[in-house]
């Protein structure tokens, strides 16, 4: 890549010496102790037990060999399945990144007006769970009964439906529309808010307009965290599934992921073959690691740094452009799926507009003496995994960026490998965790073990998060607070979390997310009184209840909840953290002045 | 001679009198001489009832390892139970086999967690069986009402694994004739009335317009395993309904309903969440059931809401005894009937209301039903035609 003037200009982050050799390689020996027993172990256990050969790991004695990994890799339409799931994951990774990243550029970078309404409407949009997102879509796209198409039709304007989302472009389509934009927006936008605007400003300085500025110097000084964020998106690549199931499987269409997730839900579950198919994204590690060692390894892109300048380029009149497709695209995401929980919460029957409309279902799951319980474990896993995830998310990656402690490559790897095993079978993993071992069976069953399972359960995303942004963040800070006389820990928390605050919230919000809503790595430990919402939705949905409606009120709750939540983080992130938006200057003014500048001194 | 013929005559007659007067005379003594016996064994029911509540009581609570829909639907019937004893109940949430998934975990690991199943006869059949989890039935038994098998169907108990011991049938559904939906918008009555028997779904004029259920689901994989033994299905039926008709297939029930309800697929050829089906029809979304004949009528035991068993080394041994006795007695079975709404099975006792049981589900007294499930060869039979429709579906996938 050819490499911009303006960025060999660079400051370049130095790594701060291990902060004592005694402490530093205990505290390291810790983190590897307790990350290796509760994140690696599990898949460990899952991965030997894939060389036991009964067909049910639970009833038959124990015999080894290789026949689930025979039997699983001649599996009929194996292959077809992985393209499938690697056609799906490339179109949407094509589509979403250039969207995600454009509109985390005008987000963070621009004069946009109401730029954090936007942001946080797209923090929204990833509060909404994906099947409800799905199940709307298929209510408006269906082919047939499908309300635009239904529309389009009544309008004369075509003779049969336009569209249909049991299609690849359908799956693609509601995949954007689930999490596929979204997340991207949310992981980019706080790396280009902590963008220098000098550089940018240097660049204008130099004759470059906003185009060129953005191509030569933004995009190559953001190249980390987007990199980053891509290998976050490839872990996916063999995972990402419910979209898929329920749109795919009419017209025949598998993806990979659906034949691990068939496998587990088999009569008698066949496990083993399950994860030696999941396995497979193992070897997708083996291709991020690199990667992203190379990434921090060049680390060359520092944009924060004691003279830190945020700025804001003036679009002129393509602010209010910009404005008004954010904001449709935002209709699309959040308000369109939002509309439909609530309506169909309402609704006698989802979908039955002639059958009206009912109160009876917030009646029925607000008078279930067992919501309270599990609103309350929810609250409980939620805020506890949004305090404590990202601080102790962001440690890990100061270990593994900002130190030169041994074992580093270790802690990496049990990062990444981690979150290589889908969550359904890391379930299982977890169960035998937590039983099998003497000193911490007494959790299972306790409100303890889910504690700890979600705390941990969005450490490749938020440890990778908060590396990408201490890749950006120069060490000139940080050395003059040790300089002048702060120890690690004030140093931590004076000078690292105001400039990490933008990211942290991102990650409480994150975690918050994935902790109210997770329900396969915590489906074999919950008991019912340890029952949360998202496990109270998943058996309301389930085929056998099948009561949609309920299991849209649950949903709203949640996203209520997160909702509340990402508020409260919000409120408190932006007062402790640093304002990126603070002075923000007119970027074009300093360009016009600093040309006429230029132009009095010629 | 004509007197020795009056003589026998009048000593024929003589003798039937007495006949009749002894009769009579046992049956006027029988409880006088039974009585102290049938007060004896109630007195001692009584006593035994009484120690087994207050050890119940002392336990505290008994844990009941369900799936499905009766993991939610037994809430209020487990309540009464509850208020009644004073034992709590905890009944396991998720589907079954995530439940059973949990139990045989840790059953493993040495940790006994559940007292009693409330689970299908396929998990019980082929997982908890076979892993020796569970105790012989039967002996639990003490209740006078549950102990008389005459109000029980057929006389007896009925058991779904293979030593007839384990797995207590107490609910089935019936089935003595198919069910296909259709819609009245997209399809005429006369059309549809061109369907006498099974294989004329197969008629070229229904490709492309049959909806069904995949085998994702489990009740669509029973649905296929049932075809399979029917007569007027069979496995070439299977196998062609699976590969063969062009029908397109959801596992999500909702789903299947929209594209019924909307005329996307205008038939549905098997019967897919009835309940929610007739109670559409009966608010004028135009769709309509129509049924064909079945050679034999089945009573079935299939869902988490048939059977009852109980764990080996239970932690709450009496409270266990405590609650199957009483879910199963008239009491217990008579409020699965009434706190349930609508709810599609119906007790094997003949003794109790019929409450909230659907129509359909009233199986008609007199008539004997083929019952399958309690053949103790039928479960292994059930495994093969599992895994050679499992492995039919798996190869559409090519």
């Amino acid at each position: 890549m050819e490499q911009s003037p303006v960025i060999d200009e660079l400051s370049v982050a130095r790594s701060v010496q291990a902060v004592r050799l005694g402490s530093g390689h205990f505290v390291m020996a810790v983190v590897l102790l307790l990350l290796g027993y509760f994140l690696i172990w599990p898949v460990i256990l899952l991965l030997i037990n894939s060389f036991n050969t009964a067909a049910d790991w639970f009833v038959e004695p124990r015999s080894w060999g290789l026949r689930h990994w025979q039997n699983a890799f001649q599996r009929p339409g194996l292959l077809r399945s992985l393209g499938n799931s690697l056609l799906i994951w490339l179109v949407t990774i094509t589509t979403s990144f250039p969207i995600g990243v454009a509109i985390a550029w005008i987000l963070a970078r621009t004069k946009i007006p109401f730029s954090h309404t936007l942001e946080f409407m797209f923090w929204i949009s990833y509060m909404v769970p994906s099947l409800p997102t799905t199940i709307a879509w298929i209510t408006l796209l269906d082919p047939d009964i499908g309300w635009i198409n239904i529309g389009l039709k009544n309008l004369g304007l075509v003779e049969q439906g336009l569209f249909n989302i049991f299609s690849v472009p359908g799956i693609v389509f509601a995949n954007l529309m689930g999490h596929g934009i979204s997340i991207k927006v949310m992981l980019l936008t706080p790396a280009f808010r902590n963008m220098d605007a000098s550089l940018e400003e240097a660049a204008r300085v130099g004759g470059a307009g906003n185009l060129r500025t953005l191509f030569k110097v933004t995009l190559p000084l953001m190249i980390s965290p987007m990199i980053l964020v891509f290998a976050l998106q490839l872990l996916r690549v063999f995972q990402s599934f419910e979209t898929e199931y329920l749109l795919g499987v009419p017209f025949g269409f598998y993806v990979y992921s659906t034949k691990i997730f068939a496998l587990i839900r088999d009569p008698i579950p066949n496990y083993g073959e399950a994860t030696v198919l999941a396995s497979i994204t193992l070897l997708m590690i083996a291709l991020i690691i690199p990667l992203q060692r190379w990434i921090l390894e060049r680390r060359r892109y520092t944009t924060i740094t004691g003279s830190f300048r945020p700025g804001l380029i003036d679009l002129g009149r393509w602010n209010f452009i910009a404005f008004g497709l954010i904001s449709l695209l935002l209709v699309l995401l959040t308000v369109g799926p939002l509309i439909v929980l609530v309506l169909g919460s309402f609704m006698t029957r989802i979908g039955y507009f002639v059958l009206g409309f009912t109160l009876s279902h917030w009646q029925f799951v607000l008078s279930d003496p067992v919501f309270i319980k599990a609103l309350r474990t929810t609250l409980l896993l939620g805020a506890t995994a949004a305090i404590v995830s990202p601080l102790l998310f962001s440690v890990i990656a100061y270990i593994l960026v900002r130190t030169r402690l041994p074992g580093r490559g270790v802690l990496d790897l049990i990062v990444w490998s981690s979150g290589a095993i889908p969550g359904i079978l890391a379930g299982l993993g977890l169960l035998w965790l937590f039983i099998g071992t003497p000193g911490l069976n007494f959790l299972f069953g306790t409100i303890w073990a889910l504690i700890i399972v979600v705390i941990l359960q969005g450490k490749t995303t938020g440890v990778n998060v908060m590396k990408g942004v201490f890749v950006q963040v120069g060490a000139d800070m940080e050395e003059a607070a040790r300089v002048s006389g702060a120890g690690w820990a004030r140093t931590y928390f004076q000078i690292w979390l105001p400039l990490l605050m933008p990211s942290l919230m991102l990650l409480a919000v994150m975690n918050f997310v994935s902790a109210a809503g997770a329900t396969g790595s915590i489906i074999l430990l919950a008991s019912r009184d340890t029952m949360t919402l998202s496990l109270m939705a998943l058996e309301l949905s389930s085929i056998a209840v099948s009561n949609r409606e309920a299991a849209s009120i649950i949903s709203i709750f949640i996203i209520a909840l997160t909702v509340i939540g990402a508020l409260i983080v919000r409120y408190f992130g932006l007062r402790l953290g640093v304002r990126h938006d603070m002075q923000s200057v007119n970027a074009g003014e300093l360009v016009r002045a600093a040309e006429s500048n230029a132009a009095a001194v010629k | 001679m004509t007197k020795f013929r009056e003589n026998r005559k009048h000593s024929r007659s003589s003798r039937a009198a007495n006949r009749v007067t002894e009769m009579l005379m046992i049956i006027l003594s029988v409880p006088f001489v039974f009585s102290p016996m049938v007060y004896a064994a109630s007195a001692d029911f009584e006593q035994e009832w009484a120690k087994l509540i207050a050890a119940a009581k002392q336990e505290g609570k008994v844990a009941v390892a369900s799936g499905g829909a009766p993991s939610r639907q037994y809430r209020p019937v487990v309540d009464v139970f509850q208020k009644k004893f004073g034992v709590t109940v905890e009944v396991s949430t998720g589907n079954a086999t995530d439940t059973v998934n949990r139990v045989l975990a840790e059953r493993k690991a040495g940790k006994y967690i559940m007292d009693v199943a409330l689970i299908s006869s396929r998990e019980n059949n082929q997982r908890l069986v076979p892993s020796e989890a569970l105790i012989p039935f039967a002996p639990l038994l003490i209740h006078p009402e549950v102990l008389d098998k005459s109000p029980w169907y057929g006389g007896r108990y009925w058991f779904s694994d293979k030593e007839s011991k384990y797995a207590f049938i107490y609910h089935v559904s019936k089935e003595d004739r198919y069910e296909t939906w259709y819609n009245t918008d997209k399809i005429k009555e006369a059309e549809i009335t061109t369907i006498k028997k099974q294989a004329d779904f197969f008629d070229p004029r229904w490709k492309g317009k049959i909806g069904g259920q995949g085998m994702g689901d489990p009740s669509g994989l029973r649905q296929m395993i049932d075809s399979y033994f029917e007569p007027d299905r069979g496995q070439k039926w299977v196998r062609t309904y699976l590969l063969d008709a062009g029908i397109t297939f959801s596992d999500d029930r909702r789903i299947l309903e929209t594209w019924l309800t909307g005329g996307r697929f205008p038939l549905q050829a098997v019967a897919t969440g009835s309940e929610d089906l007739i109670a559409l029809a009966k608010k004028g979304i135009p769709i309509k059931q129509i049924f064909l004949p079945k050679q034999v009528a089945l009573i079935r035991a299939g869902g988490s809401g048939c059977c009852i068993s109980a764990f080996a080394n239970t932690p709450h041994p009496n409270a266990a005894k405590l609650f199957v006795n009483w879910f199963l007695s008239k009491e217990g079975q008579t409020l699965t009937h009434t706190m349930i709404p609508n709810i599609d099975r119906s007790s094997l006792r003949n003794d109790i209301p019929l409450g909230e049981v659907v129509p359909e589900q009233r199986r008609v007294p007199g008539v004997e039903y083929g019952f399958p499930d309690a053949d103790p060869k039928f479960g292994a039979r059930q495994e093969e035609a599992q895994k050679w429709i499992l492995k039919l579906w798996e190869s559409r996938q090519k």
